[in-house]
């Protein structure tokens, strides 16, 4: 595996030297080999696909316009997703005028407004959609700073460092809102009566 | 171990990002502190919980980023070099198809000879001086015969004429009768001989007419048999091409899936 890895990431970083030299055929199959990625991001980001494609065409055409002044090839990934990070910001904060989806900072400050239907049933499973959703909402509520750690890491694979970069931020302060993420998550699963085995207090 | 653990360090513990030693320390302080260690369990299960959220399919849109009029490409090479490049190119694909499909050039004696698959002896120039040989033998056995009837005539000749001299022979009673029959045989002699000359003759021109339509019968086989080889390499060359582009779709689809993927095995 590692070594078919290794191919992949090496192909990916023939395509990214091309690029920076200006190949638009080689942009073209980065786009193939990064766009489900970053889709992903933004989808969980937003909770809207609409939202996710527009910011996925933006970061790539903005890639394929900025990618000749990348000094660092082995830097395109971070490079990537902090393209992609601000162009969420950016919708985030016109989307935020146009519609009224809360986004709550604190999960204390939410508990009394969020609804659970299945309040009086803790032992009520769900169907795969139904988690699907109820996950991509409790990712919603959290932090705009936690959800986008929380993304990255648990659903992008990046380590602390690379999020760090990619936020050009201290890697305990990545760690810290990964923690504290975390933490507001499991109240907010707890609250859904999604899982009882996440009670422990 | 009193000293409490910071919630960084318990998070990079969490997802791995540890080395070894500060591993041990962490479960070292977890044994110590059963609250931290049901407080990272519940973290655990709520990651377990939140890998439910698989990724959404996707297909990218179907644009493509033209090339950039500044890029730096091969246009910058003047006409006359990108025009022996491409000649340079083709004879590599020439080449390259000539290993894949057995091609033979020969150039010698005057001579390009191009054939594929087994090299065989039969050429143009080689039936050309097969049919010179045998036209040759037969001219030569032709001679052969011509001299021999000659010897027998002399022969002949030379018994008549010892007869005639031999002492004590008895003077012909009709030397007109002997001179007659001497006539008559050297008629039948030139008769058989003109005969032979002429069935030689025939022969050779029959024998002629078969090797032209042999050689001609051989030029449209081996124009039929480049015709096929042509075809073959048409053919191999188109199966290479799509066999090659498939590949290259299904490697890049690969590394795209890879590249998606690998972020959950990292997990």
């Amino acid at each position: 595996m590692g070594t078919l890895l290794d191919i992949a990431m090496t192909h990916a970083d023939n395509l990214i030297k091309k690029a920076m030299q200006g190949n638009a055929e080689a942009c073209n199959k980065l786009v193939h080999l990064w766009y489900k990625r970053i889709y992903n991001y933004a989808y969980k980001y937003f909770d809207d696909h609409d939202l996710a494609m527009e910011v996925s065409q933006k970061t790539f055409i903005a890639v394929y316009h900025n990618v000749r002044n990348l000094k660092d090839p082995g830097k395109f990934k971070s490079w990537l997703y902090r393209i992609a990070v601000n162009y969420c910001r950016e919708e985030q904060g016109s989307w935020r005028h146009k519609t009224f989806v809360p986004i709550f900072a604190n999960i204390e400050d939410h508990t009394e407004i969020s609804g659970n239907t299945r309040e009086n049933d803790p032992e009520a499973t769900y169907s795969h959609n139904e988690l699907t959703q109820i996950l991509q909402e409790s990712l919603a509520e959290l932090s705009e700073e936690q959800r986008e750690v929380v993304i990255m890491r648990e659903y992008e694979g990046l380590k602390f460092r690379e999020i760090a970069d990619v936020l050009d931020l201290p890697e305990n302060t990545v760690k810290s809102r990964m923690y504290y993420g975390l933490t507001a998550l499991r109240k907010i699963l707890i609250k859904k009566n999604v899982h009882k085995d996440l009670c422990y207090e | 171990m009193s000293s409490k653990l910071s919630k960084e360090t318990l998070i990079a513990y969490l997802y791995d990002e540890l080395s070894t030693r500060e591993r041990k320390r962490v479960e070292q302080y977890l044994k110590d502190h059963p609250e931290e260690a049901q407080s990272l369990e519940g973290m655990k299960k709520v990651r377990e919980v939140m890998g439910e959220f698989r990724d959404k399919e996707v297909i990218e849109p179907a644009f493509k980023f033209p090339a950039r009029a500044d890029t730096k490409d091969r246009t910058w090479m003047p006409a006359k070099i990108r025009y022996r490049l491409a000649i340079a190119a083709s004879l590599s694909l020439l080449i390259i198809a000539g290993f894949a499909t057995d091609m033979r050039i020969k150039v010698g004696g005057g001579d390009l000879v191009i054939g594929f698959g087994e090299h065989s002896q039969v050429t143009d120039a080689a039936a050309t001086d097969k049919t010179a040989e045998l036209i040759e033998t037969y001219l030569q056995s032709n001679k052969l015969l011509k001299a021999r009837l000659e010897t027998l005539e002399t022969k002949l000749v030379n018994e008549i004429t010892d007869l005639k001299n031999k002492p004590g022979a008895e003077e012909p009673q009709d030397n007109d009768q002997f001179l007659a029959l001497k006539d008559l045989a050297e008629k039948i002699q030139e008769d058989n001989r003109e005969a032979l000359y002429a069935y030689l003759a025939a022969n050779r021109s029959a024998q002629e007419q078969a090797v032209r339509d042999m050689l001609v019968e051989f030029s449209v086989y081996l124009e039929d048999q480049r015709q096929q080889d042509l075809q073959i390499l048409q053919a191999r060359m188109d199966y290479l091409r799509q066999d090659s582009e498939f590949n290259q779709f299904q490697t890049e689809q690969m590394f795209s899936s890879l590249i998606s993927t690998v972020n959950n095995q990292n997990n």
